[in-house]
């Protein structure tokens, strides 16, 4: 009686207890279509073979079998080893490629962001022009004398555009939203998915993001002000994209640095997860994230007496006493 | 032409591998004639197996026909290396970044016994399914639980009385403690698991090691 089933790129096989192959039903001999059953859930081939074996129950799925009785499977076949491994790297290569041919969603993602960025620059731009036009031809809010139906028509065309823009922003949006979803559920849970996107973004990629240290992710999209601090000494700092976390803007001056590296750890976390090993961790991380907040607060509820400020150095700029500006060349 | 280990010779002063692809080049090194053989030089800054042989490997458990695992291909640099070591076996590689994959599937497609695996090495068991069990598993993954990550593949892919070589930079696995100490307990951990270690070679710099260990 049969005691498990298992599939190779030879076919599907059916395997007593001992490991002794009692039945199998072979996959079409062509790499690509072998490849393409090696992808289903289930394949034709597997459902005649447990058809056949109906006692079925007690029937069970262990790739092991394959692996351990290989000699016996290939006997069965009538495929000698060096054929098997052959078929085996013509299948990788078929696997290899469809992987490389998929969407790297991330790409989209990125491609999503400046889109959203620029749809929103250009609404922005052309709804002030529109506001300073509709005071000429409403000035004090009532129709100018000789306002005539053309004027409030190319008004009126402007308008609709700027609606259309702010509308096809908002269907980006969402567009997003799915996207990350797929691509990166722990970091848009954590983050929400503007954030998310921006950041993916600053990194030039999912997996970019995913190997950065939380240190740098705390600071991404504030390369100028740390390059500024690299170069002249100037205070490092503490928030690049991330400002844009409800918890980090809202917080008071003191903790703001602090709630931002812990949000820039859990985010680094979060890409890990989303790059490599696929676990949904982001309700474990919000959580924790929820704690290291609460003790922030619970720790520094109070604002630091700031040092007076006597000499401004070198007589201009802003810069806080007790750091002395460096200038390296 | 003084032969190293089954395989490796030392072809002016430096590693070297018979070129199972004469006339092919993989990541720019040198390729040496003599008589009817060519031989690729093997950088042993660029491959830590190389340097690993240089600093006195005592066996390499590769033979001709030998099936063999290696996690953590990269673009093959060291991969191609092992596939000219067994010209009548198999080397599985398996490489889960996109970019790397991209050269290591030109690569394999241009050696015959190569056999480029898209996947994480985390899952051994979502592998696609056109693996054997080989005769050694070669790990290079700079994360904090590869020993862990071996194991499970050497569950699923490695015979009985099989060797693992597993290259560990003790920095990648805990920053903080002292080198020795990171060394001492993956050691144990393969122990544990019914592996004996048979060698350890220092590589230096930046406190890195190749660790060879049989399964029993």
């Amino acid at each position: 009686m049969a005691a498990a089933y298992a599939r190779c790129i030879l076919g599907v096989f059916a395997f007593d207890r001992e490991g002794r192959v009692l039945d199998f039903e072979a996959f079409p001999s062509q790499p690509g279509t072998i490849a393409g059953a090696l992808l289903q859930e289930t394949t034709p081939e597997e459902e005649a073979l447990l058809a056949r074996q109906a006692s079925g129950e007690g029937l069970r799925r262990d790739q092991r079998f394959v692996l351990d009785h290989l000699d016996g499977v290939l006997e069965a076949a009538s495929v000698s080893l060096e054929e098997y491994r052959r078929l085996a790297r013509e299948v990788s290569f078929e696997l290899v490629e469809s992987s490389l041919k998929a969407l790297p969603r991330d790409r989209l993602a990125m491609e999503a962001i400046g889109a959203i960025d620029q749809v929103e620059e250009a609404a922005n731009l052309l709804s002030e022009r529109y506001r300073e036009w509709e005071g000429s031809c409403y000035p004090g809010g009532s129709p100018a004398a000789g306002l005539a139906g053309v004027d409030v028509d190319a008004l009126g065309e402007l308008g609709g555009q700027v609606s259309a823009l702010k509308a096809l922003k908002a269907g980006l949006e969402e567009y997003l939203t799915r996207v990350l979803e797929e691509t990166a559920p722990n970091l848009s849970a954590l983050l929400g998915p503007g954030l998310a996107g921006r950041l993916i973004s600053l990194a030039g990629g999912l997996e970019r993001l995913a190997v950065m240290p939380g240190s740098k992710i705390q600071v991404l999209g504030a390369e100028k002000a740390l390059f500024r601090h690299v170069k002249d000494g100037t205070p490092p700092p503490k928030h690049g994209a991330i400002f844009q976390f409800p918890a980090v803007k809202g917080a008071p001056w003191w903790q703001r640095g602090k709630i931002a590296r812990a949000l820039a750890n859990k985010a680094a976390m979060a890409a890990r997860a989303d790059a490599f090993s696929g676990d949904y961790i982001a309700d474990e991380l919000k959580a924790q994230l929820e704690r290291r907040f609460d003790e922030i607060r619970r720790t520094h509820p109070k604002e630091p007496r700031r040092m007076r400020i006597i000499r401004t150095p070198r007589g201009k700029g802003k810069g806080k006493p007790g750091k002395k500006r460096r200038r390296r060349r | 032409m003084k032969e190293l280990l089954p395989g490796v010779y030392e072809v002016r002063g430096s590693p070297a591998t018979v070129n199972l692809v004469p006339g092919m080049r993989v990541y720019g090194e040198r390729l040496v004639r003599e008589g009817d053989r060519e031989y690729r030089l093997w950088n042993p800054r660029r491959s830590k197996l190389s340097a690993a042989v240089l600093k006195g490997l005592s066996s390499l458990p590769i033979r001709e026909d030998s099936p063999v695992l290696y996690l953590g291909a990269a673009s093959g640099t060291t991969a191609s290396h092992v596939s000219d070591l067994c010209p009548r076996g198999v080397v599985y590689c398996v490489e889960m970044s996109r970019r790397s994959m991209a050269d290591l599937y030109q690569l394999a497609r241009r050696r015959p016994n190569m056999v480029p695996i898209m996947a994480d090495a985390r899952n051994p068991e979502g592998y696609p399914p056109l693996l054997e069990r080989c005769e050694l598993i070669y790990q290079d993954i700079a994360q904090r639980d590869q020993a862990a990550i071996l194991v499970r593949n050497a569950d699923w892919y490695l015979r009985d009385g099989g060797e693992v070589l597993m290259a560990v930079k003790a920095k990648s696995i805990d920053v903080s403690a002292e080198p020795w100490e990171v060394f001492e307990k993956e050691m144990a951990f393969l122990k544990e698991k019914g592996f004996r270690v048979r060698e350890v070679i220092e590589l230096e710099p930046y406190h890195r090691h190749l660790l060879r260990a049989r399964k029993k």
